[in-house]
């Protein structure tokens, strides 16, 4: 295919849309890289590497759930959900890797019944890789406004189980995690309120099995200035500036490649919440899920603030909400 | 014919496919997929077994689709409820960079027969102001590494695409599509006929899937093919729309996946004369 210049940038929140409450399943294990350097095969001068370059420090995996079992994990530790099930009326998991196992697996739907929610429209998103989770948030308010019903609600689950062949870790980038997360989604709210979803879809590293070594070389290049171009847009569509951005919630590949984006941006690094990245580890779509939990629990967003939640999707489509606390 | 529904339905095209005469090596699919179904809650039965089909993935299949739909769309929505067997690409990304107009990509899976109608729902919730151009893309690619009781009855001869294409002018309203969850087989078959009867007498066609019972009422009731879970109803759809229709006439297709005990319904108006 002939080369092409980058797509354009894609705006749209439904009006009013909110998160409504954000919980986490944080992972049942810790295990630091010593441990699982065996069963990923690195070395231990490639965990010293991960450890100083990558800031990388240990994972989080759930090894006796399946993937179900994650999302049903996380779900559980929502305040609001038990006695509002009868408002729920989506179910959406935003996932990295479409096939969980066979074709009656359907892990989505196995985990909304077991919360109560098997009257709900249960269904899977995918192709934005792992931003797909921010997808299906803006998307799930898409639905309530289309639907016309303020007090209706829908359930963003993400999070997913790693296997050793492809989805443990990434070479030279980092490691993935088990953890969970499980967002409310309604209309209206004045906490979390959605204000613009922003994409770029750099769709000329679509090569997911062995790129060659120009266009790795090209993607790592285009990485920083691609996130951060998004990020301003986002900013932008949200009627605002990057200096006004309180706070980033990224994801949590690793340290170094923020760090790059911060140099190309001018973005103070202390503006990122990045204690979770040797907490643990890459957990797909839920990255910028677990760290708004976090970051509100640590008192990082104070009401009004103006804050980012971005993500990466190989792929590769880069993507950020912008919201209001 | 005056129709106040909230899609226009440009187009509708269906290809099947034959053998990929590109047949790609899927072996490292076949890994993945026999990983994946090594773990707890991967599904019941299912039985890991050497690749068999025409090894047509969705970026080779969603591609050609496009290319077959006039205009560009601005958001293209994938259907899909088997996996996809090549994953050496991502589709997404594929897409956005393979179709004219850069469209934005995203895939809808995991409700099996329904799939395409909750498809049909995101699409009617993008604002036509943003997204002008919608096309909806489902798949149904037969290429496996295991078998699945579920999949028993599926017809892996041919794989099948059905694309359809929404623009602000198109001629046929359509939608919206609806979901009913917690619906029992038996139920299916008389909300269906509850559906038709709403429509009028006379004009109106039933495309109905095959999980679905036939409604006693349906005098105009178009069987859906046995193949693919998600292509078979919009094929015969399409076949509906092949040739004009002699008077405006209303088709109400209609799918049950029995397995999770959805019924999904989507109604357009068809003027007279019209042909995609």
């Amino acid at each position: 295919m002939a080369e092409r210049a980058p797509a354009e940038a894609h705006r749209g929140v439904a009006p009013g849309t909110a998160l409504a409450e954000t919980a986490v399943h944080p992972g049942d294990e810790s295990l630091p890289l010593e441990k699982i350097a065996p069963a990923l095969g690195l070395t231990d001068r490639e965990v010293r590497r991960y450890r100083r370059f990558f800031g990388l420090d240990a994972v989080r995996w759930s090894p006796a759930r399946d993937t179900a079992g994650l999302l049903v994990a996380a779900a559980r530790n929502l305040a609001g959900l038990p006695g509002a099930e009868h408002r729920v009326r989506f179910v959406i998991h935003g996932r990295t890797m479409e096939a969980t196992g066979a074709y009656s697996a359907n892990p989505v739907h196995r985990a909304a019944a077991e919360l109560g929610l098997g009257h709900a429209a249960a269904f899977v998103v995918s192709q934005h890789a792992c931003a797909s989770g921010l997808l299906a948030a803006a998307l799930a308010g898409r639905l309530l406004a289309d639907r016309g019903d303020p007090d209706a609600l829908a359930l963003v689950l993400t999070g997913e189980k790693t296997y050793p062949h492809v989805t443990r870790y990434i070479p030279a980038t980092t490691v993935m995690g088990e953890a969970a997360a499980a967002t409310l989604v309604g209309l209206g709210g004045e906490r979390d309120r959605m204000l613009a979803h922003a994409t770029i879809t750099r769709g000329e590293f679509h090569q997911m099995t062995g790129p060659d070594a120009d266009t790795a070389a090209a993607f790592e290049s285009a990485y920083p200035g691609t996130l951060a171009e998004l990020m301003h847009t986002a900013a932008e569509r949200a009627g605002a500036s990057m200096d006004e951005v309180r706070l980033v919630l990224p994801h949590n590949v690793n340290r170094l490649s923020w760090t790059r984006t911060c140099l190309a941006t001018g973005l103070p690094l202390e503006r990122l919440w990045l204690d979770n990245v040797p907490v643990t580890g890459h957990c797909f779509c839920a990255d910028p899920f677990l760290n708004l939990v976090d970051a509100v629990r640590a008192g990082a967003l104070a009401p009004g603030d103006l804050y980012l939640m971005v993500s990466v999707g190989l792929g590769a489509t880069f993507s950020a909400l912008a919201l209001r606390h | 014919m005056p129709s106040d529904r909230p899609l226009r339905l440009a187009a509708v095209r269906h290809l099947p496919f034959g053998r990929n005469p590109a047949w790609p090596d899927l072996s490292v699919q076949a890994e993945y997929f026999a990983e994946r179904l090594a773990g707890p809650g991967a599904g019941a039965g299912a039985v890991v077994r050497p690749v068999s089909g025409n090894r047509n993935g969705y970026a080779w299949m969603a591609e050609r689709l496009l290319a077959a739909l006039p205009g560009e769309p601005d958001l293209v929505v994938l259907a899909h409820a088997l996996p996809d067997c090549d994953m050496s690409v991502s589709l997404g990304g594929y897409l956005t960079h393979a179709a004219a107009g850069r469209p934005m990509v995203l895939a809808v899976s995991e409700q099996g027969r329904a799939t395409p109608f909750a498809a049909l729902r995101l699409a009617g919730a993008h604002p036509r102001e943003e997204y002008p151009a919608v096309a909806v893309l489902v798949l149904d690619q037969n290429t496996l590494f295991y078998d699945d009781p579920a999949l028993a009855d599926l017809d892996a001869s041919e794989d099948h695409a059905v694309g359809l294409l929404f623009t602000p002018d198109g001629p046929v309203g359509f939608g919206p599509a609806e979901q009913r969850t917690g619906v029992a087989p038996e139920r299916a078959a008389e909300l269906v006929a509850d559906e038709v009867r709403a429509l009028g007498p006379g004009t109106a066609v039933l495309v109905a899937g095959t999980a679905l019972a036939p409604p006693a009422s349906a005098a105009h009731e178009r069987r859906a093919p046995r193949g693919g879970p998600c292509t078979s109803v919009w094929s015969e759809f399409a076949a509906r729309l092949a040739e004009p229709v002699p008077a405006d006439r209303t088709i109400l297709v209609a799918e049950y996946e029995p397995a999770l005990g959805y019924l999904s319904l989507a109604a357009c108006d068809v003027p007279a004369g019209w042909s995609c």
